[in-house]
């Protein structure tokens, strides 16, 4: 077990940042898992543990040795192990199966089905919007198909050869084209095309960064100077968070409009699209939890709106050095210094019990997932 | 209408309805101009409105009292000379303030508050800020002006002044001369129960602490009074308190910070001992293990920073309330958890409980917790360890399947796996979870 400075603050790459994991435990509340020696390998940055200065840094033994958790976290490490785990996308599919489960009770369970069934859906349509688009290059229109109803058996047999066509014109095997239009489709459905009637999951998340960005330096012209210092440094992070989101969002949907490029030089393109979907949900890794927070704490007093705006700035999905050098040590120092002046101690660490009600908040944020 | 009884019948009917018809049902009780209705319905409607907390529609007399809120007991729970405030005093209080402040301030507050949102803090701060200085002022001239006790005129009404309610007077001029300092802690601080407090908070209660202290003891005593009341743990306050530097010698420090404790545990204790008449009121066994476990942690911090002081009136406290305490626990909550928690889960895996009713169950299983974690302080450990198991065996009993699991008999296990969870801690649930399936 280590415990760092202030060099927490900002790490100098996505790895070294970690992956958030929705625990339960309140001590391991948005625990970043970070994976240096490969998938299995593991150890957690914990901000939540002390409230105190620094971050403290523990593999799963030590957490286990040190910590009440709850059952869901052990089944969530488990199933982490065993499936790998080295990249935000999984751990939010495993973080959904296991909460589908129960284990974090039944409301977070009833939302991870829900969620699991959405997606499901979303990305059939994503896969029915892609096939349109390519229907397109050979001059059918949809219409046709629509009105014969798309189950039936004439639009499926109209479908199959009109695809036939796209196949031969993009000078691939029938069966190839499925399987990369699959595969596109799952890939992008989590941003969402451009024509989709609703943004994918993490388009909206990024759509909801400026919304709180906004709200918290409204907020932060009522707090006193020290605290209202940090929320105006989160509503930068929000704001730089977005911008590049947008970014990363444009050059995604970009790619998926010139579609019948992308599937003729599959090879070649397919995996720079995977580097920039995975590039964006490492972006917004993290903020769903503190967006979460932000909306609970838009519904209460002054007093909750600060604890939140503390509390958040140990948990701030900060872009690393890698990819952006935002922050100086000095600056860092000087956050750090004024966090542990507002943040209070986390009681359940000093007691060692599980603290059930704390537990219960972190349960009903995994029920608000998205 | 004029009936009391026709008002009480009324409050029963409405408490059928649902949460927003009856604070609609609340907001025109409100606008009664007899009080002794509005409290008989209010009486009645308690525990609701307790749990949905309704914003108070804010009322010059709501403004007054408001510094001294958190010390007001019911009545029936009053006890004199602990420093607490009976329902009954503010009556004849606000009788007085109505009938010597200047009745152009008066005016201009009850137009103010009129059109002041009841949550908006800063607002209502400004707004007291006149009436509690002029307030505090006059209540201390009608004491010195009527110093026996017996009847005496005010106004338009007569005020009958018992030692107890001098003091009670005494009291409330002491909370209204620093009002500003308790509203600007309230503002600053968490809402109650405060749980912990920041370093920033601390200072807070340091910085206002000391310039009280540079003007009178007195203050002080009053200031951390009311503090107290709003926290979960008043020991840790009371230590914090005892790390200070006042100006003031250490046995002076000694006297003040015992004085304000054995108030707290005297006012603790009066509460306990009306725990059994709140079980025929409220028969919520989650929210009654919710009061155990806050009155515990109480109980226990304050028996910590009083520890020391040899005083059997301290011991005697301490005993009576943790009996009172445990009396509370096992007639109100173990006596009937098992049937609370069972009937909301069918016997079966076939049938699946719904939504609400798995929460209804969870619930039930986080008040056994919560009477397993005060156990231990109030000495029933036997009796709710024998009742925890009896729980957990019947939901492993339940868990059981001859034939490898289904979908909805793994269900049906991760339910009671999570049940057990809450009653008994991860390591049970983990072990029967790694005894069904062979693993996590």
């Amino acid at each position: 077990m280590s415990s760092e400075k202030t060099a927490g603050l900002v790490a100098n790459s996505w790895t070294e940042r970690g992956i958030a994991v929705f625990f339960t435990t309140p001590a391991l509340t948005q625990a970043r898992m970070r994976c240096n020696d490969g998938p299995g390998r593991c150890e957690f940055v914990l901000p939540s543990l002390s409230g105190g200065k620094g971050y403290y840094i523990m593999p799963w033994k030590s957490i286990m040795s040190t910590i009440t958790t709850t059952l869901h976290d052990r089944v969530l490490f488990e199933q982490i192990q065993k499936r790998n785990v080295d990249d935000p996308i999984k751990m939010r599919y495993v973080t959904l199966d296991v909460a589908a489960q129960g284990l974090a009770g039944p409301r977070a369970a009833q939302k991870a089905r829900e969620i699991l069934d959405g997606e499901k859906q979303y990305q059939i349509m994503t896969t029915f919007l892609l096939i349109l688009q390519l229907l397109k290059l050979i001059n059918i229109s949809p219409n046709n198909l629509i009105e014969q109803g798309l189950g039936s058996i004439s639009a499926q047999r109209e479908l199959k050869a009109a695809l036939k066509g796209v196949a031969q014109r993009l000078n691939v095997s029938q069966d190839e084209l499925y399987m990369r239009i699959e595969t596109l489709s799952s890939l992008v459905a989590p941003i969402g095309l451009p024509q989709a009637s609703e943004p994918g999951r993490l388009r909206a998340l990024s759509d909801e960064l400026s919304q709180f960005s906004h709200h918290l330096r409204q907020w932060s012209l009522e707090m006193p100077d020290e605290i209202a210092h940090l929320g105006v440094f989160e509503a930068s992070i929000a704001d730089l968070t977005n911008k590049m989101s947008e970014k990363v969002v444009k050059v995604v949907h970009n790619e998926t409009e010139s579609l019948s490029e992308l599937l003729k030089t599959w090879e070649k393109n397919f995996s720079a699209l995977r580097e920039q979907v995975q590039q964006l949900a490492w972006l917004l890794d993290g903020w769903d939890y503190l967006i979460g927070e932000f909306r609970d704490a838009a519904a209460k007093g002054s007093r909750e709106r600060e604890a939140m705006v503390a509390n958040s700035f140990a948990l701030l999905p900060i872009i690393p050095r890698n990819q952006l050098e935002i922050i100086s040590d000095q600056q860092a120092h000087k956050l750090t210094t004024v966090h542990r002046r507002w943040v209070r101690a986390n009681e359940d660490w000093r007691t060692g019990l599980l603290d059930y009600e704390q537990v219960q908040r972190n349960e009903v944020r995994k029920a608000e997932l998205r | 209408m004029s009936s009391l009884e026709e008002w009480r019948r009324i409050a029963l009917a409405s408490l059928g309805l649902p949460d927003k018809r009856l604070l609609d049902v609340l907001k025109l009780v409100e606008q009664a101009p007899d009080r002794g209705q509005v409290r008989v319905v209010l009486d009645q409607i308690r525990p609701r409105l307790v749990r949905l907390r309704p914003p108070r529609p804010l009322t010059a007399q709501r403004l007054l009292f408001r510094p001294m809120e958190d010390l007001f007991d019911p009545t029936e729970r009053y006890r004199a000379r602990i420093g607490r405030l009976s329902r009954a005093i503010v009556q004849p209080c606000w009788s007085i303030v109505r009938a010597t402040v200047d009745p152009s301030l008066m005016q201009r507050t009850e137009e103010r508050v009129r059109v002041t949102d009841p949550l908006n803090q800063k607002d209502i701060f400004a707004i007291g800020l006149a009436l509690w200085s002029a307030a505090a002022q006059q209540i201390s001239d009608f004491l010195e002006k009527n110093n026996s006790i017996g009847r005496h005129r005010v106004g338009n009404d007569h005020v009958t002044v018992t030692e107890d309610v001098r003091q009670q007077l005494l009291n409330i001029s002491d909370i209204l001369s620093i009002a500003p300092e308790i509203e600007t802690a309230k503002l600053n601080l968490p809402d109650r129960p405060i749980k912990s407090l920041s370093p920033v908070e601390i200072e807070l209660v340091s910085t206002t602490v000391m310039r009280l202290a540079a003007s009178s003891m007195r203050k002080v005593q009053t200031f951390i009074l009311l503090l107290l009341a709003r926290m979960a743990r008043p020991g840790d306050l009371l230590q914090a308190l005892g790390e200070m530097s006042l100006p003031c010698s250490n046995a002076e420090r000694a006297e003040l910070l015992g004085t304000i404790g054995s108030n707290a545990l005297s006012a603790l204790a009066s509460e306990t001992q009306i725990l059994r008449q709140q079980q025929n009121d409220a028969a919520d066994p989650s929210a009654g293990a919710q009061l155990v476990e806050q009155l515990v942690a109480r109980l226990i911090s304050l028996e910590r920073s009083l520890y020391g002081s040899h005083d059997h009136k301290v011991a005697d406290q301490v005993c009576s309330a943790r009996r009172e305490i445990a009396n509370f626990v096992l007639d109100t909550v173990i006596v009937k958890a098992d049937q609370d928690l069972f009937e909301n889960l069918s016997p079966d895996a076939a049938s699946e409980p719904t939504l609400e009713q798995m929460e209804n169950a969870e619930r039930s299983a986080l008040s056994l917790r919560r009477c397993a974690r005060v156990a231990d302080a109030v000495g029933i450990r036997k009796d709710v360890e024998q009742k925890l198991s009896t729980i957990c065996a019947e939901l492993e009993r339940r868990s059981v399947s001859d034939t490898p699991y289904d979908r909805a008999q793994s269900q049906s296990l991760m339910r009671s796996i999570r049940l057990i969870e809450l009653i008994a801690g991860p390591d049970e649930a983990q072990r029967l979870l790694m005894a069904r399936l062979g693993g996590l």
